[in-house]
């Protein structure tokens, strides 16, 4: 078994496939990594790429360069400088991703999860908090909450969180959301939602408490 | 809108998909991401297409899915431009013309084996030209290792390419004065099927990240779009008629 294994404060050069990547401490890097199982506990800069099956991130995790895994959890702080692509992404920690696309099969957040370009993915479940450019998919369910802890994340990350310009999906349900445009199949606008404009080619709900602007489509109130 | 082009809503309108199938599609490189074209509307942002190549690869998609997964499909739509075919393999490749092939051979001594997929889908919509507009089998062969040693062996098969050739169209009529079938790439190369006196450097491509090709001026003419997609789509059926994974 091929295990890279960082520990302590250091700088590593490394290239290549490993079985095991163990990164602890305070260190960073340098050269394109692939592992079947990777876990990142303290503060790491990997400067290339990361491939492989999982990552687990329970530190301070900086990649400057594209990620292709098929899984990630974060747990702790992630931020990613070039593309992210990942069958099921499960973020409870933060994760930014600054490349201009994300594309996964899964994502499930009740973290926060920073995207500056397009997010694509079959299915986005957010109990926390997402910022995209753009969501795309098959299911988008954005249900975000203010407790104590999320707003503080708020004001911390950015006071834009919970807001888009553009989700577009075959079923998008949205709670205390703010886009600029929704299009989609079956749309649930949900309570304290503020919408700008909804594309709709099934069937509409909008809450009570909710504010759209134009609706367009061909569509069914429901 | 222009008849070139086709809204995402008209597209799944007509096609009768859904928006997660295309952007799972998407996400699979089965529609390369080059044909989403972002622009500004009423409603905040719509996306166009390529209107005649989206609406083929849709209907192309929705005839194979039921008889291939989204991997299979994949391969035959978007080949990995990295990999491997050997070149006995390309002899029974209908498309691609034979003497570029066996030119491009002899001049690398033999000793090339295999090409990539990418090189081989820009060898094959280089094919058509040949013979038009004074680019013969040399010209083609030295463009063609000009773009091999500019792109590795990573050629993009998902762009629009343009080839095109420094001076106008009728500048280059050496093609009938001289009654030599595309004659004007010859600078002693062991291809060439006559002798020419056009630079080498003549002819060149130009690869652009959307489908719109580029605009040129007045000094430049331009021979022809290389319709990379759809040979890569030929090569990937291909491929797997013969079974042999790219």
């Amino acid at each position: 078994m091929r295990t890279l294994r960082v520990e302590g404060v250091q700088t590593r050069e490394a290239d290549g496939t490993y079985d095991q990547v163990k990164i602890g401490g305070v260190c960073t890097v340098n050269g394109d990594v692939v592992g079947e199982r990777i876990d990142i506990d303290g503060v790491s800069t990997l400067n290339g790429n990361l491939g492989g099956g999982r990552l687990d991130c329970d530190g301070v995790a900086t990649i400057n360069g594209n990620v292709q895994l098929d899984a990630v959890e974060c747990d702790g702080v992630t931020t990613v400088g070039g593309n992210l692509r990942v069958k099921h992404a499960t973020i409870h920690g933060v994760l930014t991703v600054k490349g201009a696309q994300v594309e996964a099969e899964k994502i499930v957040c009740d973290g926060v999860l920073t995207v500056e370009g397009e997010l694509n993915a079959e299915i986005i479940e957010a109990d926390g908090y997402i910022m995209a450019h753009e969501i795309v998919g098959e299911r988008v369910v954005i249900r975000s909450h203010t407790n104590r802890f999320k707003r503080f994340l708020i004001r911390w990350f950015d006071s834009k969180m919970g807001s888009f310009n553009f989700i577009e999906a075959t079923e998008v349900d949205l709670r205390k959301v703010s886009a600029k445009t929704v299009h989609g199949h079956t749309i649930t606008i949900g309570p304290k939602c503020e919408i700008d404009t909804v594309d709709c080619s099934g069937t509409l709900h909008i809450d009570p408490s909710a504010t759209v602007g134009t609706i367009t489509g061909n569509y069914t109130l429901v | 809108m222009d008849s070139e082009r086709i809204s995402k809503k008209e597209l799944l309108e007509q096609t009768g998909i859904s928006y997660g199938q295309l952007y799972r599609w998407k996400r699979e490189r089965l529609i390369p991401e080059e044909w989403f074209v972002k622009q500004s509307a009423f409603t905040g942002q719509e996306t166009y297409f390529p209107r005649e190549q989206v609406l083929a690869r849709v209907q192309a998609i929705l005839n194979l899915k039921d008889t291939h997964s989204l991997e299979e499909m994949a391969q035959i739509f978007s080949p990995k431009p990295g990999s491997a075919i050997a070149v006995e393999d390309l002899i029974g490749f209908e498309p691609l013309n034979k003497k570029l092939l066996f030119a491009l051979l002899e001049e690398g001594g033999d000793t090339r084996t295999h090409y990539s997929s990418g090189e081989v889908v820009f060898l094959v919509a280089l094919s058509p030209y040949i013979g038009k507009e004074g680019f013969d089998v040399g010209a083609a062969v030295r463009l063609a290792n000009s773009v091999f040693t500019a792109a590795g062996r990573n050629v993009p098969s998902s762009s629009s390419c343009t080839l095109f050739k420094l001076g106008s169209v009728a500048d280059g009529a050496g093609v009938s004065e001289n009654g030599c079938e595309g004659a004007s790439g010859g600078k002693g190369g062991s291809a060439n099927d006559c002798g020419g006196d056009s630079a080498p450097s003549d002819f060149h491509v130009v690869f652009c990240p959307g489908p719109t090709p580029p605009l040129f001026d007045g000094e430049i003419a331009v021979i022809g779009a290389l319709e990379l997609g759809k040979n890569a789509e030929l090569l990937g059926s291909y491929l797997q008629t013969i079974g042999q994974r790219a």
